[in-house]
């Protein structure tokens, strides 16, 4: 990481370039807290009502984004990596993109994975039954796991979630989740 | 019996459980970092209404939006209530949602599917 | 890459999202934390100024230095929206962008923005100007400026300009790129430094 910045007005122009071949919006790395996560939502709720969306979409985006800000908000608490949480919105072509991403350790990759990828395969049926069984289960009053938030998110959205892992070192990965919310 | 007047924030929703002025309501947003901490006022006032029964209750409950975690929550208090219903205490949910947010009328049917509570679902 | 096995490297739903972590990456090169691409209203403004103070507000940004990038950044939005661009023929296909970033002994500013050609020249005076002087120069003009205020539009861009200056207590960075006989782009970087 450079310690000072660098004088190339170029690299505006390379963020911009990839803002634009993503299509995205707004974009924010940094650490994650509630008080944050109440700012962005603030922020993409106020940006998303300058639009003529309609209401369903953004409450959705809206949805969304709770649900992995926070997500992310609890992993990140207390770890060297608070700074790599990203959290993105972009335009798609019937409504939006969120992205985000974050540290994870290794361990909990596989988890993850399988975890995403199961909630991929369910139908809406499926999802609907899994969720009524995740919420009654007396286990997740409290610190909630990513599980009942990966169901609503997919639920609300009807569209599957993409996500990717990179190693970044021995021990960390950086997850990045992808949700489509459209009509 | 407390009463629970519990003013929204951007965060957290408006609470007031008053048995004197019969007025039993949740509303707003609901996102707390911590559903817990936030929700114990209502689930202790919810065991002494246990011990302490109102007749014909009538809990409004009437949410822009609430996080995961809120659910369960949410369904935590539905599930106290439907114990005091079944012990005898005739009470009701009512559910509100704004008319064009189909996706906060589906969450009231299906909180209705699940707890075995009288329910109305309320357009406005 | 132990964790990956065939079956998941086939699953249609793991895309290739390494672009996220590209861009993640990219932000990273220069600490940036905030970047937005789009219209810039009043009302977008207003949003992004509440966003960024509520942010340093939780990461005890000291109170000085909070307020200068406030008003600084007030200032560089307030640029964007002046430029906008509405109806015409010649308009270049370029959305405006803000950033921010923070580094180990600066916090920066960026922003890029279409800008009409005739526009620059007295821009650019005002800001090679502005370079050239120290505080008390800075304060000097300053004054002079606010004494002799018409209310063109000359004058008007004058003053944001040295107040920025005088605000960031750095040399303000710039470019102008031209785009077509018409308009150009102004990319403009100010560093506010740590105390």
């Amino acid at each position: 990481m450079n310690t000072n910045f660098r004088n190339d007005l170029d690299y505006v122009n390379r963020v911009r370039g990839q803002m634009n071949k993503n299509q995205l919006m707004l974009c924010y790395r940094g650490e994650m807290s509630q008080e944050i996560v109440i700012a962005l939502l603030n922020l993409t709720e106020n940006k998303l009502n300058q639009t003529n969306d309609d209401s369903t979409i953004k409450t959705r985006v809206f949805s969304v984004m709770v649900e992995c800000l926070q997500n992310i908000t609890q992993q990140s608490k207390e770890s060297i990596h608070a700074k790599s949480n990203l959290f993105m919105v972009g335009y798609a072509e019937h409504g939006y993109t969120v992205y985000s991403g974050n540290v994870v350790k290794k361990e909990n990759v596989e988890e993850l994975r399988s975890r995403i990828l199961e909630i991929n395969t369910m139908t809406e049926e499926e999802l609907k039954e899994f969720y009524k069984s995740l919420i009654k289960n007396e286990s997740l009053s409290g610190k909630t796991g990513f599980g009942l938030g990966l169901i609503h998110i997919a639920r609300k959205t009807g569209n599957a979630l993409e996500f990717n892992f990179e190693q970044i070192d021995t021990d960390h990965y950086f997850f990045s989740l992808s949700t489509l919310v459209d009509h | 019996m407390d009463i629970i007047k519990i003013t929204a924030t951007e965060d957290t929703p408006n609470v007031i459980l008053d048995h004197i002025n019969k007025v039993f309501e949740i509303s707003g947003r609901s996102l707390p970092e911590d559903v817990v901490v936030f929700y114990q006022p209502v689930i202790q006032w919810l065991e002494e209404l246990e011990k302490n029964p109102v007749e014909n209750l009538e809990l409004s409950i009437k949410l822009e939006y609430f996080n995961t975690a809120s659910s369960k929550l949410i369904l935590d208090i539905l599930l106290k209530l439907e114990q005091i219903f079944e012990a005898g205490t005739p009470l009701k949910v009512k559910w509100f949602h704004i008319s064009t947010d189909s996706d906060m009328k589906e969450a009231g049917e299906e909180y209705s599917e699940i707890v075995g509570l009288p329910f109305e679902i309320i357009a406005y | 890459m132990e964790l990956e096995n065939s079956f998941e490297t086939k699953s249609s739903y793991q895309k290739q999202l390494s672009h996220i972590y590209s861009f993640h990456k990219l932000m990273d090169e220069n600490d940036i934390m905030l970047v937005y691409c789009g219209d810039f209203s009043q009302e977008l403004n207003k949003t992004l100024l509440s966003f960024t103070e509520r942010k340093f507000k939780t990461e005890n940004v000291e109170d000085n230095t909070r307020r200068k990038i406030f008003n600084i950044m007030v200032e560089v939005l307030q640029n964007i929206s002046k430029n906008k661009v509405d109806a015409g023929e010649n308009i270049p296909d370029f959305e405006a962008i803000f950033m921010l970033g923070t580094n180990n002994n600066d916090y920066i500013l960026i922003s890029s923005n279409l800008i009409r050609n005739e526009k620059i020249a007295p821009l650019q005076d005002r800001i090679e100007q502005v370079n050239s002087l120290d505080k008390e120069g800075l304060k000097n003009l300053y004054k002079e400026v606010r004494l002799n205020a018409s209310f063109s539009d000359k004058a008007g861009a004058g003053i944001g300009i040295i107040d920025i200056a005088r605000k960031s207590e750095n040399k303000l960075e710039y470019s102008f790129v031209e785009m077509n006989n018409e308009y150009s782009v102004f990319s403009f970087l100010i560093r506010i430094t740590k105390q």
